[in-house]
């Protein structure tokens, strides 16, 4: 009995005296991106004031190289024609409470570039519905946004009260546990939680995910590239057409990127 | 004036916003115990029954305001955070307040099994965005789809790359015979069209192995599940010519997800064949020449335009799933009946009469009946088989009227065919990831040949004997076992060995009647091989990768024994664009009848002979390619060349004596040598892309085994293309193409060079009217073919009838002359056309 007190005492004192800044959880989900027919492993790493998203970064998919799957049996590598779905510092978003930024990485396909993106913090018009459900123990309601071209049906925990959701869905009275867009273009299922855990930490700084000397670009430049790699893919896919000779439309937004921005 | 107008707003809308909105403002601080401001708290503002209405998190000074509804009041506000214990307090008025809040232990711990169900390799085409006619078939929707190409056969292909087959709902009906689906059903029973990418059909590589096969899967709409469904059409043309044109089909189905069924018919009058172009055979089934043939006619215009066919099919497919095992068939007989009219003017090129002329007409009726039976089980967890059994009995029928220069001849033939094949296939997964996978084929072919020619030149040839009769007797048995074994050496390295045993026999039996030595072939090849072929590819870098393959075959052929050793290397680098470097040497054995070493006849007027040397082919090539473009992806370049030297090869020897074409073939031991370059430039302007192509073959071939001289030969195509991309409904290509060939032997030249002018049209008037019109310009020895046809189509939406016109050859252009050369002779030959004729067409819809 003295034992215990004395055990919850120290635990006590501990979370106390490590005050704010230890106080992380993750969330594990699972990220399922039918664009490109693969599901990641995904995490929300978070803390009192900051938030991560990480995904991209392990697939779950066959990737290309020689893995055990769950039946034990051994699947080769398909002569290394495929192209890697994940990149070795994934694709993020990083949120900072205290500030106006949300600060992003992403790539427009799967051989381009990682680009690293500072934008003014999106204000979500969330509409809060009646259903709920129930994920795991956590009650859930519902709440729908039109972000950017889709729209997004969310999931949220008030058991959580923590404004925090995967990727760039936030802002809503609860962390957001599960999230799709309509079309199912973007699946993002809860796996699991922990908290607090000391074995991970959410980035101190934006500055934590440049690498490679990067820096940050604006939401406009961002928005430009989008346009320009359009017009790129496109000119590619006419020009393949060309050699095969097929038909050829333009390159779809709605068909290749999460975010339309109709430009 | 500004000020006045303020003024006044205000006393005038004042009232109304005292009235109806009263508000109170509650605003308030978050600290923790020691006064530290706490940021990103939530603030809910609730309900006397705790619903919430408004919500807000602190800001980064800990502070929070609200302005709540008097009619609200009271209201309870609700301040929580994971890290701090919640509080909730009572409001009754406009109020400040202050939280002060103490941390919190918690722990959250929870785990939600998910199963990931994901459209992996799946790409759905989201037909709906096209311009597809409901009573199109499914073919001709196709072709309006990014991306797809479908050839003169039928073949489909989804960028460049051949699709294995189309299933239907996830099952397969037809195999690689899927012409029979994409040529028969119609698309408005489409849901969607899907590009199924690592198709594998056999479980177990399913299991463990990427593959870069690819098939079409076609999504049913609901309303077509489980009811049958179908169409009727008919339609009637006449024209400049003497025949009326007509066609019928019918068409009927049934898909349910134990049984899919699928019955075609048709009959028509306007040059289609019935009898398919089969493809994705195995080299046995392939072995179907006839060893007497009618001259056949080879040019590149649509069907409609130079045939003069009647074609009747039937083809009726079939998949019934029973418990483990699915059963699928595959039943089709059609029956072809055509005329043709040719008249060809030849030149020998080493021979120094004047050009020696042929004037054919063929009458030709070709029955087919094909069919065939698959078994499989997918369902075992680790092995998988597969068994078809297929057959093909057909049955030939021709007869020709010639002239060769002003001597006639007349000949009949009819040919029959009784083939069986069999294939079984069984995978097995072996401990350890091991995957053992064998095949079993085999078959017997059957071929029976009648012919009666009654020629005063071949009389002449054969001692005087007329009308000459040649019989043809062919037995083809054939056994093969295969079986191949993959692994991953290391990360980067992945080996496949593969272990071949093939045996067959084929017995000729060629003979005149009455009896001629010089004209009997009675002789069976027995031919035995044992192949071993490892492979490695070794994945170097991001950017390079090489791959290698060697193969020593263990042949013999009637107890002549050879070993054939043949290699290949390539290496692949992404460095400045693309650029690819092979080498290979092929070593192998030609068919059989190339070995017959006593006369036969092949058509008409040619008497071949072969040659008892057995010796195996040989050659070797190098290769380079390199693909280039711009950042914007606006410019293309693609370059290659190749360079093949042939050491042994065999030559098709061709000369006339009197009327009668002595076709000698042989194998030549001397190095010939051909050079290829190839180069194509496309460029991207605004709307309009632009293709700039040009192959240069140069060859140097000897012609026969001992003098040093060698034949050379130029050939030079040239191409250039426009394409329109407007977001209009009209779009064009245009293409120009010209060709020049010229060949020089112990200082003779022979030059021959064509033009074209290609332009195709699509025109989408309205939603529901469209207009297709194609058109060529061809010029030939100065003489110029103008073919153009047109189709208006009208689908009006939601409606059982759909009409469609045709306006074939507009120009009524009566014949059309192309050409053809090879080492010892150059022809021109000109067939009649298909004179003007429209051609109208309804069908129903059920």
């Amino acid at each position: 009995m003295k034992k215990s007190i004395f055990i919850i005492t120290l635990l006590v004192t501990y979370f106390y005296s490590n005050g704010q800044n230890s106080k992380t959880g993750i969330i594990y989900y699972d990220h399922i991106d039918n664009h490109y027919g693969v599901s990641y492993n995904a995490y929300l790493v978070f803390n009192e004031s900051k938030s991560n998203f990480v995904t991209a970064m392990d697939s779950l998919g066959m990737s290309g190289e020689q893995k055990n799957t769950e039946d034990g049996t051994i699947v080769e590598a398909s002569d290394f024609n495929d192209l890697s779905k994940t990149r070795k510092h994934g694709l993020q978003v990083f949120l900072d409470k205290s500030s106006d930024s949300l600060y992003f990485s992403n790539a427009f396909s799967l051989t381009s570039r990682t680009l690293l993106v500072k934008e003014k913090k999106p204000q979500l018009k969330w509409i809060l519905e009646k259903e709920s459900k129930k994920i795991g123990k956590f009650n859930c309601n519902k709440a729908t946004v039109n972000f950017r071209g889709r729209k997004y049906i969310c999931w949220y925990t008030e058991e959580i009260p923590l404004s925090y959701g995967p990727w760039k869905l936030q802002g809503l009275p609860g962390m957001i546990i599960e999230a799709r867009s309509e079309d199912n273009f973007f699946v993002i299922r809860f796996k699991e939680i922990k908290y607090p855990i000391t074995t991970i930490s959410v980035p101190k700084h934006q500055d934590e995910l440049l690498f490679s000397n990067k820096k940050y670009i604006s939401f406009d430049e961002y928005k430009l590239k989008q346009k320009q790699e359009i017009e790129d893919a496109t000119n590619q896919l006419r020009i393949a057409a060309k050699k095969y000779g097929v038909q050829v439309q333009p390159l779809s937004e709605r068909d290749n990127f999460l975010e339309i921005f109709g430009q | 004036m500004k000020l006045t107008s303020y003024f006044c707003f205000i006393i005038l809308f004042f009232p109304f916003f005292d009235t109806y909105s009263q508000e109170i403002s509650v605003s308030g601080l978050i600290q923790d115990e020691s006064k530290i401001s706490l940021p990103n708290v939530l603030i809910s503002v609730l309900t006397e029954n705790k619903e919430r209405i408004l919500y807000q998190y602190s800001d980064t000074n800990g502070n929070f305001k609200f302005l709540i509804d008097t009619e609200k009041l009271p209201i309870y506000l609700k301040v929580s955070s994971l890290f701090y214990e919640e509080k909730e307090i009572k409001i009754n008025s406009s109020k400040e307040v202050v939280f002060t809040l103490k941390p919190k232990v918690e722990a959250l711990q929870e785990v939600v099994l998910t199963v990931s169900k994901y459209a992996k390799d799946t790409l759905n085409l989201n037909i709906e965005k096209y311009n597809l006619k409901k009573t199109e078939s499914v073919e001709n929707s196709l072709r309006k789809i990014p991306g797809i190409s479908i050839d003169k056969d039928g073949r489909i292909k989804y960028w460049n790359k051949e699709i294995e087959k189309i299933l239907i709902d996830g099952d397969d009906l037809a195999d690689d015979q899927y012409t029979f689906i994409s040529k028969n059903l119609r698309s408005e029973v489409l849901e969607d069209v899907q590009v199924l990418k690592n198709f594998e059909e056999n479980t177990v590589f399913k299991k463990s192995r990427k593959s870069d096969k690819i098939a079409l899967n076609l999504k049913i709409k609901e309303e077509f599940k489980n009811v049958w469904f179908g169409n009727v059409s008919a339609g009637y043309g006449n024209g400049l010519g003497n025949d009326d044109e007509f066609k019928v089909s019918s068409n009927i189905g049934l898909l349910r997800k134990k049984i899919k069924f699928l019955n075609a018919q048709k009959f028509s009058s306007l040059g289609e064949k019935a009898v398919p172009v089969f493809f994705g055979q195995s080299e046995y089934e392939k072995l179907n020449e006839t060893i007497y043939n009618l001259k056949s006619i080879d040019v590149a215009l649509p069907e409609k335009v130079t045939n003069f066919n009647d074609a009747f099919g039937n083809t009726f497919l079939v998949n019934k799933k029973i418990k483990n095992l699915d059963i699928r068939s595959t039943n089709f007989i059609g029956v072809d009946r055509q005329k043709q009219e040719s008249f060809t003017s030849t030149d020998f090129f080493f021979q120094d009469e004047d050009s020696f002329t042929e004037a054919n007409r063929n009458q030709n009726r070709e029955t087919l009946f094909f069919g065939e039976i698959e078994l499989k089980n997918s369902t075992l967890e680790n092995s998988y088989f597969i068994n078809k059994f297929k057959y093909r009995v057909g049955s030939n029928k021709f007869s020709s009227s010639a002239l060769f220069n002003v001597d006639e001849t007349l000949d009949n033939s009819r040919n029959e065919e009784v083939s069986f094949f069999n294939h079984f296939q069984y995978t097995h997964r072996i401990k350890n990831g091991m995957i053992l996978n064998s095949e079993l084929n085999f078959g017997i072919l059957n071929f029976d040949e009648n012919t009666k020619i009654i020629s005063q030149d071949l009389s002449d040839v054969i001692q005087g004997v007329s009308p000459i009769n040649q019989r043809v007797d062919r037995k083809f048995k054939y056994i093969d076992l295969k079986t191949d074994a993959s692994l991953l050496l290391t990360k980067k390295i992945k080996a496949r060995v593969l272990l071949n045993y093939k045996n067959n026999s084929d017995a000729f039996d060629i003979s005149l009647s009455p009896e001629n030595n010089l004209y009997s072939n009675d002789v069976k090849f027995s031919r035995n091989e044992f192949i071993i072929r490892p492979s490695v590819i070794y994945k170097i870098s991001r950017k390079a990768e090489f791959r290698s393959g060697i193969s020593a075959n263990f042949f013999s052929i009637n107890n002549t024994d050879k070993v054939l050793f043949n290699y290949s290397a390539k290496l692949s680098l992404r460095f400045w664009g693309d650029l690819d470097f092979s080498f290979s040497r092929i070593q192998e054995f030609s068919s059989n009848r190339n070995f017959l070493t006593a006369n036969y006849l092949v058509n008409n007027n040619t008497i071949r002979r072969g040659g008892i040397f057995f010796e195996p082919l040989n050659y070797e090539q190098l290769k380079m390619k390199w693909n280039h473009k711009n950042r914007r992806s606006t410019v293309n370049n693609e370059f290659s060349i190749s360079y093949r030297k042939t050491k042994s090869s065999l030559l098709d020897e061709f000369s006339l004596v009197n009327n009668i074409n002595f076709n000698n073939t042989f194998l030549i031991l001397r190095d010939g040598k051909e050079y290829r370059l190839k180069e194509q430039f496309i460029i991207l302007v605004k709307s309009l892309g632009f293709k700039l192509e040009t192959t240069q073959t140069f060859l140097n071939i000897p012609l026969d085994n001992q003098a040093s001289e060698l034949n050379e030969i130029y050939d030079g195509v040239y191409n250039f293309e426009i394409t329109s991309y407007f977001s209009s409904p009209l779009n064009f290509i245009a293409t120009f193409e010209y060709n020049k060939n010229v060949q020089t032997f112990n200082d003779n030249t022979s030059t021959f060079d064509s033009k074209n002018f290609k332009l195709e049209l699509d025109w989408d008037l309205t939603k529901t009217l469209t207009l297709k019109a194609t058109g060529g310009l061809y010029e030939l020895n100065e003489n110029t073919y103008n073919i153009s046809n047109i189709t208006l189509s009208y689908v009006p939406e939601n409606k059982k009838f759909s009409y469609s016109l045709q306006v074939n050859n507009i120009l009524n252009e009566n014949e059309f002359s192309y050409q053809n050369r090879n080492s010892f002779f150059t022809s021109v030959t000109t067939i009649p056309l298909v004179p003007f004729y429209t051609f109208a067409s309804a069908k129903y819809i059920f």
